[in-house]
């Protein structure tokens, strides 16, 4: 792979994020004429696709990264940003705001609680695996908090008394960008742009984990300060997407492997790739989503899912005669 | 006298309360080939990761020059020491050359982005380690010796004044061990090079070293020339092994004959 190579690969999916974001503006039951913008049309542009645009773009490329990021630091193509917890505990903390009906009262409420859950998940995946010690107990811990998360959702869900509020949850956790606005853009937007910045840093140490942590280490990196890039900027990125728009499944997993074939294997190089291929999936996912909303209903998390899943069990079947070969 | 490029003194390493490192002392000057000899578990790869910075010693101390080597900067001593593992881990099915690249990581190549000096350092490696007819191949598609060679090309891409190899020989054919000896030597007569190999054939320690270092159970029990070192006495007391020791057109020789049953314990 020549430089000259991953420049135009590189060019072509900035070319694909802005003709995915004009889709994305573009694409919705209003028609959106060029010609004649009236008020309605302007509110419509303003207030409800730009917004939408705008986030679908930013969480997609804090979910892509953070895919890629985990999958080289981990060094497993079967990591996913869900994988050390951070989206469970996002969830259980929207879940807990709709249900002590917080996110009725102030409607910054829900995600703010999904960033607090987030950061929870965070710090105890962090206090369970340890500061430095390898891949194996942050999968451990990040799968254990995750559970954790998980159950304590049942359980709240379970314990509720009130139907609405168990609907609005698991509608929320489906994963969702209708309805939000600028605020939602603020909120989120300054934290996921902080968590990619963090994992773009990343790039030599991944490059150098490709021949273990005794020979990058060798190689003059620190895999301590790796290590607290990679939980940070996960944090960050993933857990403030959630925190606004519910889970998103499979982007993260799904993005560096469509980009492999054309980026090469590198992990640095998969970093900012993953970043504009995840803010182009998203977008065109919720593009797909509105324009299929008057005949079916379907929420962008579980299109991602419905079609991320058979991605992964395809993804399976092929390492499996990988190895076998 | 001068002082040593590297110096290990009287360092130990407990692991798991086990002791690995007993007060262990060993010294390297540029230009020579260090062959570190013993059987398994004897302490080999720790005390090449303690020479390397990368395991602390609980007592003793390392120099780099005359700096105690948790005193370097990480990057500053990437580019002094190049380690090659005893596990030949490769992630990513990556080309050899994008891997030997990897070796100028410490140089500040990123992304693979290489310039004129690193890709030249990148090729006199793969030539060195005659894996050029394999550059554009997958590593992971090679088989175990190629693969091995492509790890110690990255090594040698690294271009550091010592260079720390663990069995860098193992799982190669005859050929490829004797190159691999021979690159070694020649960077250590040439450019001045100090190596520290840790070795299982004695037969190589003896013909391509100026040092021999023979370690048992965590100590040094034998340190000098390889003919001094590689005699059958201390075969004999460090393997339990019976061997003899001739010269055979001028290469010497170790032919091992029996295992010593009351020796082994």
């Amino acid at each position: 792979m020549k430089p000259m190579e991953w420049d135009r690969s590189t060019l072509w999916l900035v070319i694909a994020v802005f003709v995915a974001f004009v889709l994305a503006v573009l694409a919705g039951p209003g028609y959106l004429g060029v010609q004649g913008a009236g008020d309605v049309k302007r509110l419509i542009l303003w207030e409800i696709r730009l917004p939408r645009a705008l986030l679908g773009g930013l969480v997609g490329a804090g979910l892509g990264v953070a895919g890629a990021a985990l999958q080289g630091y981990l060094r497993n193509p079967l990591a996913e940003p869900g994988i050390i917890g951070v989206s469970g505990g996002a969830a259980l903390g929207a879940v807990i705001a709709i249900h002590s009906g917080l996110a009725g009262a102030f409607p910054l409420a829900l995600p703010v609680a999904g960033l607090l859950g987030a950061v929870g998940a965070t710090l105890l995946v962090t206090l369970l695996a340890g500061e430095r010690s390898g891949a194996v107990p942050l999968i451990l811990a990040g799968v254990a908090v995750a559970a954790l998360a998980s159950a304590l959702v049942s359980l709240v869900l379970n314990l509720s008394r009130n139907p609405f509020a168990a609907a609005e949850s698991i509608f929320w956790m489906m994963g969702s960008l209708a309805d939000r606005s600028l605020i939602h853009v603020m909120l989120a937007g300054p934290l996921i742009g902080l968590g990619i910045v963090l994992l773009l840093r990343l790039g030599r140490t991944l490059d150098a984990l490709t021949l273990g942590d005794a020979a990058a280490e060798s190689m003059g990196e620190d895999l301590t300060r790796a290590r607290r890039l990679l939980v940070a900027g996960v944090a960050l990125s993933v857990g403030a997407a959630t925190a606004v728009t519910g889970i998103i499944g499979f982007v993260g997993l799904v993005v560096p492997h469509v980009l492999r074939p054309i980026v090469g294997h590198r992990p640095s190089r998969l970093l900012l790739a993953s970043a504009l291929g995840g803010a182009v999936l998203v977008m065109v996912a919720d593009a797909l989503v509105r324009l299929m909303s008057p005949i079916l209903d379907i929420r962008i998390g579980v299109l991602t899912a419905v079609l991320g899943a058979p991605f992964f069990l395809w993804l399976i079947v092929k390492l499996r005669r990988e190895l076998a070969a | 006298m001068t002082r040593p490029v590297l110096a290990a003194t009287d360092v130990s390493v407990t692991l798991k309360g086990r002791a690995v490192l007993r007060k262990v002392s060993v010294a390297v000057d540029r230009g020579e080939v260090v062959a570190l000899v013993g059987p398994n578990g004897a302490g080999k790869s720790t005390l090449i990761k303690v020479l390397a910075g990368l395991v602390a010693p609980e007592h003793g101390q390392v120099l780099l020059g005359d700096r105690e080597i948790a005193m370097v900067r990480s990057d500053e001593r990437a580019r002094a020491i190049g380690y090659l593992p005893q596990a030949r881990d490769v992630h990513w099915p990556l080309s050899v050359r994008d891997i030997v690249g990897l070796g100028r990581v410490p140089h500040g190549a990123i992304g693979g982005d290489l310039s004129p000096r690193d890709a030249s350092a990148v090729e006199t490696a793969m030539v060195a380690l005659d894996v050029v007819h394999l550059a554009e191949r997958s590593v992971l598609e090679l088989s175990g010796g190629e693969q091995a060679r492509v790890l110690m090309a990255r090594a040698l891409a690294q271009a550091s004044e010592i260079l720390l190899a663990d069995e860098p020989t193992a799982g190669l054919d005859l050929a490829h061990r004797l190159d691999v000896m021979q690159v070694l030597l020649d960077r250590a007569k040439r450019d001045g090079l100090a190596a520290v190999v840790a070795l299982h054939d004695l037969g190589l320690a003896d013909r391509f070293a100026d040092r021999v270092i023979m370690m048992m159970a965590g100590d040094v029990v034998a340190t000098g020339a390889p003919q001094d070192v590689l005699t059958p006495h201390n075969i004999a007391r460090v393997w339990g092994v019976e061997v003899s020791r001739g010269v055979v057109d001028g290469v010497p020789v170790i032919v091992p004959k029996r295992v010593i049953p009351t020796v082994r314990t």
